[in-house]
């Protein structure tokens, strides 16, 4: 923290100086001073122009068909989990080339320019027109930054083409596989054997293709549980762990848990402590004398070194259990000591038979009454106050693949409940901040299902997924629907506007849908985005360009960087040293990690113990030498910002306010850059 | 030009010291420099290598920093930039781009003084027949040029902009001696058009030729300075030139002059220069071969 305000005040102070020093040469970019002169924007593309074609001349255009090459080799070469995924995968493939090459291209190019126009002395001829320093500098930058765009655009147009070439391929044999499996069933029913019907989705694929721009609203993170079971009540949805199930309900203690001063000194029973309450509630039959929950305390960021324990709720006083942690340093935040950030809870409970209450915290516009949570945490033995967790948290369910499962009822549920097996519940809840502007159809909004199926038994019959949805307005109020599910494919279900929450969108409440399995012996397989608010898609090769404009965003700054380096260091210097701004500000978050470990910790010795004076001392050196690294690492810019492959990997368009951000970024990250260069360069001498 | 009664350059006490680093020493390379050239005068500076002619031309220009005293250009302190659309400068080597074609070249150059496409087409072909550079090479990238026809892009970029202070580094470096002969004669054309022209060199023949005043440098310092006829008048020598003189004259007019007292008599007869030689018979077989092929050449 204190690292990252130092640097911004560096940058800071470079930006000011640059301004105060560079005032005259700024306003000749725009002024006509003369007879005879133009503005200095004439003549940074006068520069720029020439630039370009060094750029061209060094054959920079080289690099189209080694992409082209490089392209059709890997794609030749991945094999998707399924055909769906092709198309992604190759947005994947395609964009990762053109990165590596476009900016191993412009490192070297961007770094060697000026150093040359030294050697060569065709600085001096330049230096001796009516162009400035600045002009110099800002039309080298921006000489190799539009020969990146064309290049890019160049690349994005080719890729697009070997990307409408594979999705044809890849219609087609949907097309032929569909055609091949409806023959085969056809033939299978007429001869009375049982038969697979011919998978819906690969007809989808066939008649849809995958050159999407889909723009749709998805639950913020965290918005999406899986819960044992719901109960639905006029002030909202109760929610339910199941017990002897995979279940896990994640509570978090954000921005830290607080201890009070001195109170992680005692011994046992004199330190801080969670304290857990969980109203129990019976399925079909008496609550058993035990109930277990299996707890975990962890910090939030790194998620190392967790702390587990069992323990026994006493059902009579309402579900209730203590735990002290065995190292409470790890967890609550003392004040002097280390802030040990956001701590996760997770509670699982093992007894089969019971649901345990989930509480989500106060209601709405409620004063925060502690009995409100399933968890608090004493800052002391003594404090009559408690930390408490974040409100409605998250439950998840059994995880495969990183999808979250909901079961369908089993053969062994269905014979013992008949119809009312409580069934597991994914829940997504959509704030109603989120709701404002959603596109209303002839009365409806639609709703969009992105569902992949587990099989357990039953392959040869369709899923099929309950839907209910109310507002958090009119909880009581549901709409109810079936749908079948396609897998990989999106299925839209229109919803009656009404379920928005009202007519006024600054008083809409939380939209909220559940999916159940409804098919005997069949899974749900969901993620955090596969329940949608739908609005209309866009042009999928807009979303192609601005992929490719956030590739340009990066490519620009490293050539920024490297240009503003080349100014006073030889170009092998200059190199490494625009090499190692882009690496640290690759791996921000590794240096910052390591960082918040600490010493040896960051080694994987454990901080906990006695130690001798030499690990000591290694730990402290160690320490600052990590601190200096998050020193350096918040002066550079952060590279990781630019991940053209966030949306379009998902099909899903790019908010333009997301480009605007990057651009935004790319702007205050380079102007240090370019204020460095000028001062660099405003005395030097150039003969 | 603003003011004509302001001389093109002035300089006061210029100074310029290269600071020494580690092991090496610090080098004066201009010392207490006072210098003023006219308004439309040809001014050579001569001097051998390392008396500080260059580094005088790269402060008037502001590519480098004087250590101490003052340098104007056409009334501004060096290296303004505004002043700098008023001048042209041609390096002592020819300091170009060698990606790009003398037309490019020439473009990138007349960009930096805003002229529009039609100006810079019309300058562009204007200067490069100016300064004879083949047609046939004009497209060529420069790096593949010989020094003569780099030389010759790099004049036609210093005048370009039609200048009112042209600073020639070492103009004939390189150059055989018919190109020498062109550039001593547009060096004079450019005085006759008003310009103002500063000329260093070590090529004491073409600064005799061409320029009005002129100073000679030593370690920094300026040792002489004057017009070249006040400076290279020998008042004791008297000298007559004929053609078809008669040995007997030749030998009374010998008998003359030793009867009258003259000392260091030098009788003998007049040997064209190489130079001349040269020129004469380039000149004459060029001539042959337009005759020859008249209508070859060209693109």
């Amino acid at each position: 923290m204190i690292s990252s305000l130092i640097a911004m005040s560096v940058a800071a102070v470079l930006l000011l100086l640059f301004l105060l020093v560079a005032a005259r040469d700024l306003s000749m970019l725009v002024r006509h001073p003369a007879r005879g002169m133009g503005t200095g924007i004439s003549r940074v593309w006068a520069v720029a122009r020439t630039t370009l074609l060094e750029a061209w001349t060094s054959r920079a255009w080289m690099l189209i068909p080694l992409q082209i090459l490089a392209s059709v080799v890997l794609l030749l070469a991945v094999r998707p989990f399924d055909e769906s995924e092709r198309i992604p995968l190759y947005i994947r493939v395609l964009f990762t080339i053109q990165e590596i090459l476009i900016l191993l291209l412009f490192w070297v190019m961007a770094s060697v320019s000026l150093p040359r126009d030294r050697f060569f002395k065709t600085i001096v001829t330049n230096a001796s027109k009516p162009l400035s320093r600045l002009e110099i500098i800002l039309g080298k930058m921006t000489g190799f930054s539009v020969a990146a765009f064309l290049l890019l655009m160049v690349m994005g147009a080719t890729s697009w083409v070997m990307l409408l070439v594979a999705d044809h391929q890849v219609r087609s044999n949907a097309a032929a596989e569909y055609a091949l499996a409806a023959d085969d069933f056809k033939q299978k029913e007429k001869d009375l054997k049982q038969a697979v019907p011919p998978p819906e989705n690969k007809k989808l694929l066939a008649e849809q293709g995958s050159l999407f721009a889909l723009n749709y609203i998805t639950v913020p993170k965290d918005g999406m549980s899986i819960v044992g079971n719901v109960q639905t009540t006029p002030t909202g949805l109760i929610r339910y762990l199941k017990g002897g199930s995979s279940e896990i309900a994640i509570y978090r203690f954000s921005p830290q848990l607080q201890g009070d001063p001195g109170a992680d000194v005692g011994g046992p029973g004199e330190r801080p402590f969670f304290y857990f309450h969980f109203p129990v509630e019976p399925w079909g039959r008496n609550i058993p004398p035990r109930v277990v929950i299996h707890v975990t305390a962890v910090r939030a960021k790194q998620r190392l070194r967790p702390q587990e324990k069992t323990l026994v709720l006493n059902v009579q006083d309402g579900g209730t259990a203590l735990w002290e942690p065995e190292n409470v340093d790890e967890l609550f935040s003392f004040p002097g000591e280390r802030d040990n950030g956001e701590i996760e809870v997770t509670v699982s409970c093992a007894t089969d038979g019971v649901f345990l209450r989930i509480l989500d915290g106060a209601p709405k516009g409620a004063a925060t009454d502690p009995q409100d949570f399933n968890i608090l945490a004493a800052p002391s033995r003594s404090s009559p106050r408690f930390n408490i967790p974040l409100p409605n948290p998250r439950v998840r369910g059994f995880e495969r693949r990183d999808r979250q499962q909901v079961s369908g009822p089993t053969k062994k549920e269905m014979e013992k409940w008949g119809g009312n097996v409580p069934l597991e519940v994914a829940i997504y809840r959509f704030p109603g901040k989120d709701l404002a502007k959603i596109p209303v159809d002839n009365g409806n909004f639609n709703l969009s299902l992105l569902m992949d199926v587990d099989k357990e038994s039953n392959p040869e019959i369709d899923t099929i997924a309950g839907v209910e949805v109310y507002n958090e307005n009119s909880p009581t109020d549901r709409y109810d629907l079936e749908v079948p599910v396609i897998e990989k494919r999106t299925t839209i279900a229109p919803i009656p506007e009404k379920y928005l929450g009202g007519p006024d969108p600054a008083k809409r409440g939380d939209l909220v849908v559940m999916l159940r399995c409804q098919t005997m012996g069949h899974w749900l397989s969901l993620l955090d985005n596969s329940v949608r608010i739908e609005k209309p898609p866009s042009s999928f090769v807009f979303n192609l360009f601005k992929s490719e404009l956030i590739l340009f965003f990066e490519a620009a700054l490293l050539i920024i960087i490297c240009v503003a380096w080349s100014v006073r260091l030889g170009w092998p210097v200059a190199m490494l040293t625009a090499a190692t701004f882009f690496c640290l500000g690759s791996m921000r978050g590794f240096i910052a990690d390591i960082q918040d470990l600490g010493g040896m910790a960051a080694l994987g010795f454990p901080p906990m113990g006695e130690h001798g004076a030499g690990y000591n001392f290694l730990d402290k050196l160690l320490a600052g030498t990590w601190d200096i690294l998050g020193f350096i690492i918040a002066l550079t810019p952060d590279f990781r910002r630019y991940d053209p492959l966030v949306f379009i990997t998902q099909l899903r368009n790019m908010p333009l306010a997301n480009l605007f951000l990057d651009l935004g970024w790319t702007v205050l990250y380079a102007l240090p850059f370019i204020g460095l260069g000028y001062l660099m360069i405003r005395k030097q001498e150039l003969g | 030009m603003s003011n004509p009664t302001i001389p093109a350059i002035e300089t006061r006490a210029l100074t310029k010291i290269y600071p020494g680093f580690w092991s090496s020493q610090s080098v004066t390379a201009l010392q207490d420099l006072n210098l003023t050239v006219q308004r439309g005068e040809i001014f050579g500076l001569l001097g051998p290598n390392g008396s500080g002619k260059t580094t005088t031309i790269k402060l008037l220009l502001g590519l480098i920093n004087a250590t101490s005293g003052t340098a104007e250009v056409l009334g501004k302190p060096s290296g303004d930039q505004i002043t700098r659309r008023s001048l042209g400068y041609l390096p002592e080597e020819t300091y170009l781009y060698r990606f790009l074609n003398a037309r490019q070249t020439l473009d990138f150059y007349a960009r930096l003084f805003n002229m529009n496409r039609a100006q810079r087409n019309r300058a562009i072909e204007y200067y490069l027949d100016f300064v004879g550079l083949d047609p046939a090479v004009r497209r060529r990238r420069i790096g593949t040029y010989s020094k003569g026809q780099a030389r010759r892009v790099g004049l036609a970029q210093a005048l370009l902009n039609d200048p009112d202070l042209v600073i020639l580094d070492e103009p004939t470096s390189g150059l055989d001696p018919l190109a020498t002969m062109e550039m001593k004669n547009l060096i004079k054309e450019l005085k006759k058009a008003g310009k103002t022209v500063l000329l260093s060199s070590h090529q004491l023949a073409d600064v005799e030729d061409v320029c009005d005043r002129i100073c000679i440098l030593y370690r920094g310092k300026i040792e002489v300075q004057g017009t070249v006829d006040s400076l290279l008048e020998v008042k004791d020598v008297y000298k007559i030139e004929g053609r078809n003189v008669p040995p007997d004259v030749q030998a009374k007019m010998l008998a003359l002059l030793k009867e009258a007292g003259v000392t260091e008599i030098q009788p003998g007869v007049q040997r064209s220069r190489l130079e001349d030689l040269f020129k004469r018979m380039v000149l004459e077989k060029r001539a042959a071969e337009r005759a020859a092929a008249p209508k070859q050449g060209g693109r």
